[in-house]
């Protein structure tokens, strides 16, 4: 089960994992050996003797390293007398095909998962009526829908194996449906996020070239990579913002972070149903001594300034609103 | 989205000028300046990296939150005490960063007797706390502390961004207790932007406004506390190229300058010390103040009890940064005529929101600014 930390930073990483796809326009042979800087590197080895506080710091800079040592593979590689700023227009062309084709990559794959649980989930309960929009590929999450006879021996078999001690078995089986259905609700809201995103890179790649053109025409030069990157930079996030800020990319943040909260809902109601039938204090019942804390707090506050102020209080007396102050000049 | 710029000549060559021998050898400098720098980083010493080092002294403990005095540094500090109160989205540490940019080691040197509040790390057995326990329990509970100490009747606030939304609510249910209140890059009406929306200011406004109430309360009922790492991701999404590149087109040319090199790593480590935020202030956060806009409305209710900006009567000197994203200055300036008082004065500083405690460029307004407003009304 993921926490809401790694969950926020699976969301980062997604960002990070663009950037480098990004990167790797410029150097499409980024896996050639014989690059005498490619020596030491890796998060851990990076971090060696580093003070803990500045531990992340030093990782970062060596995936820097490690981007720029593979760049300089990739330069080194290229033939003597390559137009290597052609090959990486053309590769650019290239990353904006795999933005938009990703996207119809992923839905496909997503209607693919969908068909494998809906057939599991009728497997499960025996078919029936769909829940969602019928003749639509999401009408394919039968996974509610149950056969008659099944519910009678359902009905049965659960009510004599809580009979026995076994727990709310039916109510456990519920919870795993509906946590699958919540699972495939997010990765849609998820794809439809990362479209709004893979576009606004998409964009970001004609952006560049734009933008390089207008300098041109100026008679400007970029000639050093650190004034490309931060060029980039500036173009990227202009276009995201756009993008983000726009309906579609605020509908799409809100769905996603909709569908992620009812993902997590569902794992929260397993395992609250598996926690009843173990005995184990659960979520609600400490959030619901949490409450009753707060709420003595509150008893205590208010009979503490009731003691205050029939003992005149540490403090000096306040005044009625709107009364002169004495003596507070310096 | 990217559009044909019309300044682009059909035909113009691009201004990449960049032969692969030169990228190589400029390569060749960053790597081997990368290898210098983790080097020094290596040798860096936890005092380097320290931050918020201004000597201070425990007053109080309640909970999680801690009430401090920092030692005053002339013989006679103002006799009116000030209370800073910060955020709960971050920690108190941005106003005291580095030493020689510091917010509040100014404020001591030009005899202010200073006050901070650290609301310390919530955890979920604080998801029920609400704004009301914040303001009318803690908050009240370290002013009725200060003016005891300092045998006053009124004490100077200064609330910063969250924390002046808490300021201006105790200013407005305790004005008896509040001599002056100073108020910095503080959202006061949330929905200030909403006519003048400007790419890559406001995000958090845009976000919160696009979510619906059920949304928020999905959100907190499944959560409990908002993790500080989803209030971190939150920020970053305001910039989020410039927080990732920042490694390379920044990091990587200031490894050399010792004095850059550790106000970046300062920073760095502000950032990635977000506390978990209460979940019942986080729902009205997002509910009452983003969506309703309850504050400016004056329909935002603390318990039982309806914070009305016109109670306000003490004097108030409102701070915006004038390049501010994340509280865009159309939702923290032009209050004139909408607190109780006659004495309103703004103030403009240069820079972001961050940037208002420790950019160069503010920290010769921002205290000076304050400390001289304060002055005139002591």
């Amino acid at each position: 089960m993921t926490s809401p930390n790694e969950q926020a930073a699976a969301l980062y990483r997604t960002w990070f994992g663009m950037v480098e796809e990004w990167a790797r326009m410029f150097s499409p042979w980024l896996q050639m050996p014989g690059n005498p800087f490619v020596a030491r590197t890796g998060g851990d080895a990076a971090a060696e003797g580093v003070p803990e506080a500045v531990k992340p710091i030093a990782e970062a800079l060596d995936m820097t390293r490690q981007l720029l040592s593979q760049s300089y593979a990739a330069l080194g590689a290229a033939p003597p007398g390559q137009d290597w700023q052609g090959l990486a227009a053309a590769n650019a062309a290239r990353l904006k095909t795999v933005f938009d084709a990703g996207a119809a990559a992923q839905k496909q794959w997503l209607e693919n998962s969908a068909r494998a649980i809906g057939e599991l989930g009728r497997a499960w309960s025996g078919g029936g009526q769909p829940f969602l929009s019928p003749g639509g590929p999401w009408s394919l999450l039968d996974v509610r829908a149950t056969h008659p006879l099944l519910d009678g021996l359902d009905r049965t078999f659960s009510a004599l194996a809580d009979a026995f001690g076994l727990g709310p078995s039916r109510a456990l089986r519920d919870a795993w449906r509906e946590l699958i259905a919540a699972d495939v609700g997010r990765r849609k809201a998820q794809l439809d996020y990362f479209a709004v995103v893979a576009g606004a890179w998409s964009d970001v790649v004609d952006g560049v070239g734009i933008r390089l053109r207008e300098m041109g025409a100026r008679g400007e030069r970029v000639d050093s990579l650190l004034a490309l990157v931060r060029l980039w930079a500036g173009v990227a996030e202009r276009t995201l913002h756009e993008a983000l800020q726009s309906k579609p990319g605020l509908e799409a943040t809100a769905a996603y972070v909709r569908a992620a909260l009812r993902y997590r809902q569902q794992q929260h109601r397993v395992v609250e149903t598996l926690s009843g039938l173990l005995g184990v204090p659960t979520r609600s019942e400490v959030d619901d001594a949490y409450l009753e804390i707060q709420t003595l707090k509150r008893q205590v506050r208010e009979l503490q300034r009731e003691v205050r102020r029939l003992s005149g209080g540490p403090a000096p007396a306040r005044r009625k609103s709107g009364e002169a102050s004495r003596g507070e000049a310096r | 989205m990217a559009k044909p710029a019309e300044s682009v000549p059909p035909g113009a060559r691009s201004a990449l000028d960049l032969p692969p021998e030169k990228a190589m050898l400029e390569l060749v400098q960053l790597v081997q300046k990368i290898d210098r720098g983790a080097k020094r980083l290596a040798r860096l010493s936890e005092d380097e990296l320290a931050i918020a080092t201004a000597p201070k002294e425990e007053i109080l403990a309640r909970d999680m939150v801690r009430l401090y005095r920092y030692t005053p540094v002339v013989d006679k500090p103002l006799r009116t005490p000030v209370l800073i109160i910060y955020a709960l989205v971050g920690r108190y540490q941005m106003i005291d960063l580095e030493a020689h940019r510091s917010f509040v080691r100014r404020l001591l040197a030009e005899g202010l007797d200073v006050y901070m509040i650290d609301w310390g790390l919530p955890k979920r057995v604080h998801r029920f706390a609400t704004i009301d326990d914040y303001v009318n329990d803690y908050l009240d509970d370290c002013i009725e502390t200060i003016c005891a100490r300092h045998q006053v009747e009124k004490i100077n606030l200064i609330g910063i961004c969250q924390g002046g939304v808490f300021a201006t609510c105790y200013a407005a249910l305790h004005p008896d207790r509040v001599r002056n209140l100073v108020l910095a890059v503080t959202p006061l009406d949330f929905h200030g932007d909403a006519g003048e929306l400007e790419s890559g200011s406001g995000y958090v406004n845009l976000w919160a406004r696009a979510m619906e109430g059920a949304d928020v309360d999905l959100l907190i009922d499944t959560l409990g506390t908002i993790p500080g790492p989803v209030v971190g991701f939150s920020f970053l999404m305001m910039s989020p190229v410039s927080n990732v590149t920042k490694y390379t087109t920044e990091l990587v040319n200031i490894l050399d300058d010792d004095a850059k090199l550790l106000n970046f790593l300062h920073m760095e480590r502000w950032i990635a010390d977000r506390p978990d935020h209460p979940g019942e202030i986080g729902r009205q956060w997002l509910k009452d103040l983003y969506q309703g806009n309850k504050l400016v409305k004056g329909e935002l209710m603390l318990g039982a009890r309806r914070v009305d900006l016109g109670a306000i009567t003490m004097p108030v000197l409102n701070v915006y940064a004038n390049g501010d994203v994340i509280v865009p200055t159309a939702c923290s300036r032009g209050f004139a005529g909408r607190f109780g008082t006659d004495d309103y004065s703004e103030l403009e500083v240069p820079g972001g929101h961050i940037g208002t405690f420790v950019g160069g460029k503010a920290q010769k307004v921002l205290a000076p600014g304050i400390v001289k407003w304060l002055k005139e009304r002591m």
